[in-house]
């Protein structure tokens, strides 16, 4: 499902300076919310590598921005696009 | 333009009811099955020859005529092995030979080493035998030696050719060449003789021999007993080609293998006593049948007859091949030890694929070996005695739990054949061991390991398929993603498809050539409002990397999603204009066919011009 010009750049205002903070080479691409309005899929891409993050959309309003650093701290370190020093 | 030139060079379709016409008679069936065992007489005296010659290097004296005893004791053995087959016939209508009776009787490995035996014995026969039959056309024509390897291929695809329109156009093709053949060499053997008794002919006197009994005496008699026993080779052929007879099969496969060996034991033994009475030794400039139709006819037209059937019967010989390898092929795929194409009749109710991979394996063969493959004469002969050894063993088995009156002689027989194809496949593995016989033994595990492997795999298969422990899936949530490359017909019919599918599609593009992307998101905004586009980039300009990620975190993203690949995709209506274009589609299918949970389908957009 696609989101409204103005809630995609919402959600990029909010998610890039905590992508940039966990590795400035990470850019962001594009949210997708599935038809369920339940999954966010975050699209971010470093070098030649793609990863989609995902968000609980209902949780992602009201997530206080340090759980939402760590949520995506987590999976990028999962998907091994940021090392462990930067922890 | 594939299908018309198949239609040209194969014929049309035939109709499954149509099989049992395909089923030849006797004479029909001999032409086919014989060529094989029948050419033989045309090296096998000379193997005879050659081996006896070989004691003079070792300072042995070995009298030539000593070639008559050991044809005749190979005629013996030929009997044997034929009457055991005919029991073989009797018991096992349906064919599959040394595989079926040691499956039934000796057991799973037996019957695999026997199928492996046989196999490859069909492979070696076609490349010896083309090799042989190209040989001799080189001989005669020395402008073509350097082009022997392309005419060895040719004669192989003409064979398979005229093989792969039927059974019948087959026998009626190569009818001819192998009557004609019988007919020389009777002609061959009968002016033979005649000169013989009207005393034109002295044969030499009998020069001493040394002692019988030394070591090195004996072995070089069994080496040319070893080496005579090619003439056996291709005995086997009528009990595992017996599904291609008309009706009574039993009998009329019994009588043409009784004729088949009568003639093979006549021929034969006539060959070995003309080179007697005329006393030719082995010449390696000349073959022994020149010498002798160029000695009794002399250079004329009966010579050249003798000389253009020979050299047709041995490429011939390979035909056999054709016409076994696939029916043997079919039945051990029929038990899942090799792939189930191998057991499908073709477009004209023959063994198609595997008459295709016989040939390929045997160009291949051909290939590496230069078009001369002497040095796999001794392989295969191994292989042929460890069939034949096997069968008899199986059937004296058979014959023990059979109730059938009689059993108790039928197994005697048996015994005797499996006693006898024994000791002479050990005396082929010693005296041949260094000349390749290894390799026979090499390859016999390997294949043997092939055929268990692939058993294993449609095990495997056949368990995962199974409903035994099915449970029905929850409600299937799916995501489609549409890779594009632009925006236009082709992409937009396939969003739509991919919206008929799926709520959730996603369209991606990988900008590669590090453009700017905003007049395509433009463009896309326009046509498709309600798809999100992911427009990736890719410093290293690679389509397929960047893709392929990311349709594996979309399949990470939500929990039991399914990830369906929509591709859209054009296709010519040209097979030339395919080359005018990149293969990204065909590379992403190929890549994406082997990644779990994900289902490709193509949305093919048809060029009218």
């Amino acid at each position: 499902m696609e989101l409204t010009p103005e809630r995609k750049r919402s959600i990029r205002q909010r998610l890039e300076p905590h992508l940039t903070a966990l590795d400035p080479d990470l850019h962001f691409i594009e949210v997708i919310l599935d038809s369920e309005r339940r999954n966010l899929g975050v699209v971010v891409q470093k070098e030649d590598r793609p990863a989609m993050l995902r968000l609980d959309f209902i949780r992602y309003v009201s997530m206080p921005e340090s759980e939402l650093r760590t949520t995506l701290e987590e999976q990028l370190r999962a998907k091994k696009l940021i090392g462990n020093s930067r922890r | 333009m594939f299908r018309r030139l198949k239609q040209i060079l194969i014929g049309s379709p035939l109709e499954t009811a149509a099989l049992p016409e395909q089923h030849l008679s006797k004479k029909a069936a001999l032409a086919v099955l014989a060529s094989d065992n029948l050419s033989s007489t045309a090296y096998a005296t000379e193997e005879i020859l050659l081996a006896l010659s070989a004691g003079a290097a070792m300072g042995l004296v070995v009298p030539l005529h000593y070639a008559v005893p050991i044809a005749g004791a190979i005629v013996i053995l030929t009997a044997i092995v034929a009457i055991s087959y005919g029991q073989t016939l009797h018991a096992y209508p349906t064919g599959g030979g040394a595989y079926t009776v040691a499956k039934e009787n000796l057991g799973v490995t037996a019957a695999l080493a026997g199928a492996a035996a046989l196999l490859m014995d069909y492979i070696l026969t076609v490349a010896v035998s083309v090799a042989a039959g190209v040989a001799a056309i080189t001989s005669a024509v020395p402008a073509l030696y350097s082009h022997r390897v392309s005419l060895c291929i040719l004669a192989v695809v003409l064979i398979l050719v005229v093989n792969l329109r039927g059974v019948r156009e087959s026998a009626a093709v190569f009818a001819g060449p192998v009557y004609f053949f019988i007919l020389c060499m009777f002609a061959l053997i009968g002016g033979g003789l005649w000169r013989y008794l009207q005393g034109e002919v002295v044969p030499p006197p009998a020069q001493a021999t040394q002692e019988l009994m030394s070591v090195a005496y004996v072995f070089l008699l069994l080496r040319a007993f070893a080496a005579g026993c090619a003439a056996l080779t291709g005995v086997e052929a009528v009990a595992n080609g017996v599904r291609i007879f008309k009706p009574p099969v039993s009998r009329n496969a019994s009588v043409t293998l009784y004729v088949m060996a009568s003639l093979l034991a006549t021929m034969f033994l006539g060959t070995s006593f003309l080179a007697y009475a005329y006393n030719f030794p082995h010449r390696p400039e000349e073959t022994l049948l020149s010498q002798l139709g160029r000695a009794i006819f002399g250079v004329g037209p009966i010579y050249y007859a003798i000389q253009a059937s020979t050299m047709a019967i041995l490429i011939l010989a390979a035909n056999t091949s054709f016409a076994d390898f696939p029916r043997l092929c079919s039945i051990v795929a029929q038990d899942r030890f090799l792939p189930r194409q191998l057991a499908n009749l073709g477009d004209r109710l023959v063994f198609s694929n595997g008459m295709l991979f016989l040939a390929l394996v045997a160009i291949l063969l051909l290939v590496v070996f230069g078009g001369s493959v002497h040095a796999l004469i001794p392989l295969y002969m191994v292989g042929v005695f460890l069939a034949f050894t096997l069968s008899q063993a199986g059937m004296v088995v058979h014959w023990r739990k059979s109730k059938e009156p009689g059993a108790g002689w039928r197994a005697a027989v048996n015994a005797v054949g499996a006693v006898a194809t024994a000791l002479v496949l050990l005396v082929v593995a010693v005296v041949k061991f260094k000349e390749g016989a290894w390799m026979v033994i090499v390859a016999l595990a390997a294949i043997m390991f092939m055929f268990r492997r692939i058993r294993n795999h449609y095990f495997v298969v056949t368990r995962e398929l199974s409903l035994m422990d099915y449970q029905k899936p929850e409600e299937l949530r799916h995501t489609a993603v549409v890779p594009v490359a632009g925006i236009n017909k082709m992409v937009l019919a396939a969003i739509e498809y991919a919206r008929s599918i799926s709520k959730d599609v996603i369209a991606v593009h990988v900008n590669r050539d590090g453009e700017h992307p905003e007049e395509l998101q433009q463009q896309w905004h326009s046509w498709a409002p309600d798809v999100p586009l992911v427009i990736l980039e890719s410093p290293y300009r690679s389509i397929r990397g960047p893709l392929l990620r990311f349709i594996d975190e979309v399949r990470s993203w939500r929990d039991e999603d399914v990830v369906t690949v929509v591709i859209p995709e054009f296709v010519s209506n040209r097979w030339w204009h395919h080359f005018l274009h990149n293969q990204t589609t065909a590379f992403l299918k190929v890549a994406l066919l082997f990644k779990p949970h994900i289902i490709v389908t193509s949305v093919p957009h048809h060029l009218r011009r």
